[in-house]
């Protein structure tokens, strides 16, 4: 992309760190990055202890098979809303990327937070760079111990709260939290504690941005959705070069420089070791640090910020941005459409489920009075929030006779309901082989659930093809 | 564990070939696994491999065979299997050249 003249510098990257270490990045993006990952970080640790209606409001209860996510409640039957909610936000982030790049990795991706969130509690106890080098270097003394320790001990901690917050969102968290505290968890709730936890100390703190490098998808598909209108984080070569260093209060221009006073700390503060001014590369997870380091640097030498800045590459080729261009309009209009779509679907779903199976035991049962009895199992979902009473009812009406009391059945829950469909023995020759048992809710006109379903009758000389 | 040297975070660090292709196999194939096991038990409840190991008689399963422990296993399964497909196509892509392809 925006190539600078950076081929007289071919240092490698690895060396330029071991000599010069970095203060830490402050500004106003890598303030909006701390806010970012402590809304996120807070979102995933307290939603398990957020309750709705005497329930958890979030839980993905696998064992029961249904997720509860505020007043909305999936069945496996639903599956169709949890498909249609993962395109919805692939579509969010092809959008977001094509307009912004790549601020889902900078941002708002568990693997940046996390890691952010263990870098923090790094810092925390070693102090910044120069301090936990000049600790590193005098290691296992009682200092090094104590400090190494500490930041183990709160890492660990960090590490099984996120295991513990993790299976919180699929067993209940309070349950949980009582069976960590009397020592009775069970055996793979404590195996997911353990390798969600392993997980999250593992890839935040010692993986770090080699999952970025080497092993995120993402991250390589990335550029097909990037054109010359995406806000990209770059360095404006135009204004920087030719680069080099000077005296404080020299003239650039008589000197022939551009901006950039070469003093590579755009590329001392990248967590990928790339250097910007060599344009975009895979590996810039637009955390924006570069940017945050080269206005500090522009304001202390008196220019003016935003050498490196969030910019497109049309804009750095002095041209005006397009930012209604047929990618985003594309991406735009399809998540528009599948969002509406999603949001009208739910709103129109059927609080309602009905599924029925038969008697295995008797196709059919001759009562004495001559009439014909066939047993069914009703198991009716109540999908709603709220318990609701249960009219069985037979289509068409008239021969069929229903032998089952209206049920109760609680919010979110299923109940099993025999129900026996009788014909009269004056009834049976006009009675269809073909009816449709149906749910009727008793306090909402119109909510119905239907199920179509066979009726057996005992073998008759005129009509013997009925028990096939 | 080895004290951590200058080459932590933030200066760069970068893995040999052999750790990467480790890493890529491991993780893609633990996407794959989320995937497979989504869809696969979006259809399928525990239950049946429970009730089918009992076989009617209730408690007769092990104590790890509940439902968490057969999402846990499925899991499991898919990620092994994902990893046999990645490191299968791994060798089959540094396959050597032949003096076919060289002509």
């Amino acid at each position: 992309m925006n190539e600078g003249t950076a081929g007289a510098e071919a240092v490698s990257l690895y060396e330029s760190h071991r000599k010069v270490y970095p203060r830490e990045v402050a500004g106003r993006f890598a303030r909006l990055r701390t806010l970012a990952g402590f809304v996120l970080l807070g979102i995933f640790y307290g939603l398990p202890w957020l309750q709705w209606h005497g329930r958890q409001a979030v839980l993905f209860d696998l064992p029961a098979r249904k997720f509860h996510i505020f007043a909305l409640t999936l069945w496996p039957q639903d599956f169709l809303y949890l498909s249609w909610l993962l395109i919805l936000a692939a579509l969010t982030l092809f959008f977001v990327t094509a307009v912004a790049g790549r601020v889902w990795c900078g941002y708002a991706c568990p693997q940046t937070v996390w890691t952010e969130a263990f870098l923090g509690l790094e810092r925390l106890v070693e102090g910044d760079r120069p301090q936990r080098l000049k600790l590193d270097k005098k290691p296992w003394t009682g200092e090094w111990l104590a400090r190494k320790a500490v930041k183990q001990f709160l890492w660990i901690s960090l590490a099984a709260l996120t295991g513990f917050s993790f299976v919180a969102f699929f067993t209940p968290a309070r349950e949980l939290a009582a069976s960590v505290v009397n020592l009775e968890l069970g055996g793979w709730e404590t195996f997911w504690i353990l390798f969600y936890g392993f997980a999250t100390y593992g890839n935040a703190g010692f993986l770090r941005e080699q999952v970025c490098k080497y092993m995120c998808p993402y991250a390589r598909f990335q550029s097909a959705m990037f054109d010359h209108d995406t806000l990209v984080v770059s360095y404006d070569p135009g204004r920087g070069e030719p680069r080099g260093a000077r005296k404080k209060g020299a003239d650039p221009k008589v000197l022939g420089l551009g901006d950039c006073v070469d003093c590579t700390i755009c590329v001392q503060v990248c967590p990928t070791g790339i250097d910007i001014r060599k344009g975009l590369q895979y590996e810039c997870i637009a955390c924006a640090a570069c940017v945050d380091a080269c206005d500090d640097v522009m304001t202390r030498v008196g220019y003016q910020p935003g050498l490196i800045r969030y910019a497109t590459e049309r804009e750095l080729q002095g041209d005006k941005t397009h930012y209604f261009r047929p990618r985003v309009l594309v991406y735009g209009g399809l998540l528009l459409a599948l969002g509406i779509g999603f949001v009208i679907s739910l709103s129109l779903r059927q609080p309602i489920g009905l599924d029925i199976l038969r008697d295995r035991n008797a196709l059919y049962r001759v009562l004495p009075d001559g009439a014909v009895e066939n047993v069914y199992s009703l198991r009716i979902l109540n999908k709603d929030d709220q318990a609701h009473r249960y009219v069985i009812e037979t289509e068409p009406v008239g021969v069929f006779q229903v032998d089952a009391v209206p049920v109760m059945v609680n919010a979110g829950e299923v109940r099993a309901v025999p129900a026996r469909i009788r014909v009269a023995l004056g009834d049976i020759g006009r009675a269809p082989r073909d009816l449709r048992i149906s749910v009727r809710v008793a306090d909402t006109p119109g909510l119905v659930a239907q199920h179509a379903t066979r009726f057996f009758v005992p073998e008759q000389e005129d009509d013997d093809d009925d028990q096939d | 564990m080895a004290p951590p040297t200058e080459a932590e975070y933030p200066a760069a660090r970068r893995w040999p070939p052999q750790l990467r292709i480790t890493a890529a196999v491991g993780w893609s194939s633990f996407l794959a696994a989320c995937l497979g096991t989504m869809l696969v038990f979006a259809g399928l409840d525990p239950q049946v491999i429970i009730d089918g190991v009992e076989g009617g008689v209730p408690g007769a399963a092990p104590w790890w065979l509940t439902p968490t422990g057969v999402y846990t296993l499925g899991f499991f399964l898919f990620w092994l299997v994902a990893v046999v497909a990645g490191v299968l196509t791994v060798l089959l892509t540094r396959a050597p050249q032949t003096d076919g392809e060289r002509n």
